[in-house]
């Protein structure tokens, strides 16, 4: 039975980061949703889900996971899924997501989310794994694009073609990283909006932005920095194709202030806003 | 290639960066325009190794600050290679690092160091774990009906978040001078002798280094390794049960009893 008042999520929500929860339960910000990465709750009964479970009380809430392992040809870990599974059924979020990506091989986890060749083969064992997920939990699954550094040789169709097949087999929905798709683009010199472009209107259900460093020869997705100006240019272009999706503003690393947090998504609120009309 | 082989092939090239190993990948990788091959696999592998390098640091930060943290990567890279992953969670990794350090040869003058990691290993795994007590155990007040004879087969329970150390050193002096922020006496001393500790988590979640006396220790290394009270009652100890029960009940480590037919 549901505990919670579900409604659909919308507006620019924010990741929910440890040091931040004394301030949300003291000030109870005016933030539509948070997001919890799914594996920092996992544990049954221990403090962090106590939080979650009291950010749950106020807030709408996704579940967004590093583990799943999707691209992998490792088995699926049940056991990590049993606790998804058990953490969803208790907060009850809006979605669970994980990545496009592989992280695991042999049982050995890199804990980094790793390319796929973008081929038939990967395809097919991609869409069977998502498959099995959505099976297994009940419900939808959101997959988001990664960030990528290299391209492989055996690679047969581009990423938002297989992304597109993937969405297609399955009946999952894409989590749009608008910081990885720019990201992505600059590293292997293809166009962004072409990549937009390529996506059904009604494929994205959730948009993230977040910050990277530049490298020499390259851009890193590092999470660890305010959105920069050609990522919110594409997040534009991604409200005007896909309407007013609701989006998280993502920070890993060097996490700032909440007060720096909470004017990015007013930011990117101001966007969704413009978008709606 | 086939993408298990595509993946065990990755993992290679980024754990074991042998030149066999990093051709055999990066014959399947691009080259971009400014960067080889090669390079593209070192971004993943400088952020794979990086991440899990600074997970270990937040997990043992005061290894990471008694050897400066150019030691503990260093240190720490050939764990990395010897002990994978095999957790999604990488909360999960790191639970040997006590014993790779104890056998690490540049660290062997470092004496105290494999102790102190598994206090922090302790520290961090109940930091974030679940702790309530199993919900089939008797409460203590239930204690006072079990009869004399039915009081040799009782088996007391401890709050799951203990965890017992014995260390030669005294670790938890160590531990708790190199905490951020810590104001007071910073002098250790090495000789000051052993040191046996309680590491857990209270009900109401507050964390616990506690000393304890040789007694104590065997009592709830005992009950810890499920011995009977009839058991615990010959014990060397036995003579100290009168203070011992009731003061780990009073402070909740005792949580509750079970009784064997």
């Amino acid at each position: 039975m549901e505990k919670y008042d579900i409604k659909p999520l919308q507006g620019a929500g924010l990741g929910l980061r440890t040091q931040h929860c004394q301030t949300i339960f003291k000030t109870k910000p005016d933030i539509p949703w948070f997001e919890l990465l799914s594996e920092n709750y996992m544990s049954s009964d221990g403090p962090a889900l106590i939080h979650a479970q009291r950010i749950r009380e106020d807030y709408p809430v996704t579940l967004h996971g590093v583990g799943m392992s999707l691209g992998s040809v490792d088995p699926l870990n049940s056991e990590y899924l049993t606790r998804l599974k058990n953490l969803a059924r208790r907060l009850e979020p809006s979605y669970i997501s994980d990545h496009l990506a592989w992280v695991s091989t042999a049982g050995k986890y890199t804990h980094d989310l790793l390319p796929l060749p973008y081929t038939k083969e990967a395809l097919q064992h991609v869409s069977e794994r998502i498959q099995q997920v959505q099976d297994f939990l009940g419900r939808q699954l959101l997959i988001e694009n990664p960030s990528s550094y290299l391209t492989f040789k055996s690679t047969e169709m581009q990423e938002w073609e297989f992304i597109k097949s993937v969405l297609d087999t399955t009946g999952c929905k894409l989590l749009l990283d608008v910081n990885n798709l720019y990201v992505s683009a600059f590293n292997h010199n293809f166009g962004p909006l072409e990549y937009i472009a390529a996506l059904p209107a009604d494929s994205v259900k959730e948009i993230h932005l977040a910050g990277y460093e530049t490298k020499e020869g390259y851009l890193f997705d590092t999470h660890g920095h305010e959105v920069h100006q050609p990522v919110w240019s594409l997040y534009q272009a991604s409200l005007a194709k896909f309407g007013p999706v609701p989006t998280l503003i993502e920070w890993d690393t060097d996490i700032p202030p909440f007060e720096t947090l909470l004017t990015q998504a007013k930011q990117a609120q101001l966007l969704l806003d413009q978008a709606t009309k | 290639m086939k993408l298990k082989a595509l993946q065990e092939a990755f993992y290679e090239g980024v754990f074991s960066p042998k030149k066999q190993n990093i051709d055999k990948i990066c014959a399947e990788i691009n080259p971009s325009s400014s960067l080889s091959s090669s390079d593209l696999l070192s971004i993943y592998r400088g952020s794979i190794l990086g991440g899990m390098t600074s997970a270990l640091a937040q997990i043992y930060p005061v290894c990471n600050k008694l050897v400066g943290s150019d030691y503990f990567d260093h240190m720490v890279a050939g764990y990395l290679q010897k002990y994978p992953s095999g957790s999604p969670d990488l909360g999960n990794y790191g639970e040997h690092l006590s014993h790779y350090i104890a056998n690490f040869p540049a660290a062997k003058e470092l004496i105290y160091l494999a102790d102190v990691a598994l206090l922090e290993w302790y520290w961090h795994r109940i930091l974030s774990s679940g702790g309530k007590p199993e919900p089939t155990i008797r409460t203590i007040s239930e204690l006072a009906h079990i009869n004399m004879t039915q009081q040799a087969n009782l088996q007391f329970c401890l709050i799951p978040s203990l965890q017992l150390l014995t260390s030669p050193y005294p670790v938890d002096k160590i531990w708790i001078t190199n905490q951020i922020g810590f104001q007071g006496d910073t002098s250790v001393n090495l000789d000051n002798g052993a040191v046996n500790l309680a590491i857990w988590r209270d009900n109401d979640l507050n964390m616990h280094v506690d000393p304890l006396s040789n007694h104590a220790f065997l009592f709830l290394e005992a009950i810890k390794n499920a011995c009977s009270f009839g058991d615990i009652a010959e014990m060397d100890f036995a003579p100290s049960l009168e203070q011992l029960l009731p003061h780990y009940i009073q402070t909740g480590i005792i949580t509750g009893f079970t009784l064997s037919s």
